[in-house]
């Protein structure tokens, strides 16, 4: 890896465990409990597009490496699981030829996604499949978290191809 | 890059449908009870049709149940994510505390262990 890479990386980690926490400091309304806008994934997605697949995974591990320090291995695993599978699901849909999605749609997918690991960890953990009852709320949510931050990520695009950086 | 594409609507479409259907599925049943599991196994149901607070202590977890509704007031867990789940009520809604592996979901039927 390159030093610009590494220390790219290492600013991108910094920000992605700054954007978790400030979104865990605040109970946003009529969201359902344990549930976030996943704002961080922001980062992750930038961090694919600017540092490959690597850097995307190296994303995501650092998140869950901060998850299991401030709030556990359970935390951990949660962590892990969602954004290693949603980050899978989006690069692979990133990567196709010719995409039906636009970047919302992969948002929306990639959030969903997060839901569904964290789901069938969350059953594994717990042995209670009953837990599959929350993932159609989930879901929902889902459509309009994925949605924003599709929205925030082509606004990003679209500066970064602006300013040639 | 257009912004949003025809396949992203019909994915936005059919997730709300298919939530719609799985909501409207759903059989209602009038009898409401709390089934308290731990990793699992079913460790107490509790009948929510009674007015009197009821008191369930699971490990280092104090769960209540009053006036229809069930909510967890301690936790020893990292996240307290099931204490900021506040108080639920209604066939289908749950609370889960992953950590400990406690699952509290409200589901109609009949209470075969009523506890005071």
């Amino acid at each position: 890896m390159k030093t610009k890479k590494i220390a790219f990386l290492g600013v991108l980690g910094a920000l992605s465990i700054a954007v978790s926490f400030l979104e865990g400091l605040f109970n946003i309304p009529f969201l359902p409990p344990g549930a976030k806008p996943g704002l961080s994934n922001i980062v992750t997605v930038s961090a694919y597009f600017m540092a490959g697949t690597s850097g995307a995974i190296y994303i995501a591990l650092v998140k869950a490496l901060f998850a299991f320090i401030t709030r556990g291995a359970v935390a951990f695993l949660l962590s892990l699981s969602g954004g290693m599978l949603s980050i899978a699901v989006m690069i692979l849909l990133f990567k196709m030829k010719k995409c039906p999605f636009s970047i919302i749609g992969i948002s929306i997918i990639g959030a969903m996604c997060h839901n569904i690991a964290q789901i069938i960890v969350s059953i594994i953990v717990t042995q209670t499949g009953a837990l599959i009852y929350y993932l159609p709320v989930l879901l929902v949510f889902s459509l309009i978290a994925g949605a924003v931050t599709g929205v925030i990520l082509k606004t990003l695009f679209e500066k970064r191809r602006e300013r040639d950086l | 890059m257009k912004l949003i594409k025809k396949a992203d609507i019909i994915l936005i479409i059919s997730v709300l449908v298919l939530v719609l259907l799985w909501f409207l599925l759903k059989p209602e049943s009038e009898s409401v009870v709390a089934v308290v599991s731990v990793n699992g196994e079913t460790v107490k149901t509790v009948d929510l049709s009674k007015n009197e607070r009821q008191e369930i202590i699971i490990g280092n977890m104090h769960i209540y149940a009053d006036n229809g509704e069930v909510w967890v007031s301690y936790s020893d867990c990292p996240d307290k994510t099931c204490c900021k789940a506040g108080k639920i009520k209604g066939q289908g809604q749950m609370i889960a505390c992953v950590p400990n592996g406690v699952v509290i979901l409200i589901e109609g039927g009949k209470v075969d262990g009523v506890t005071g």
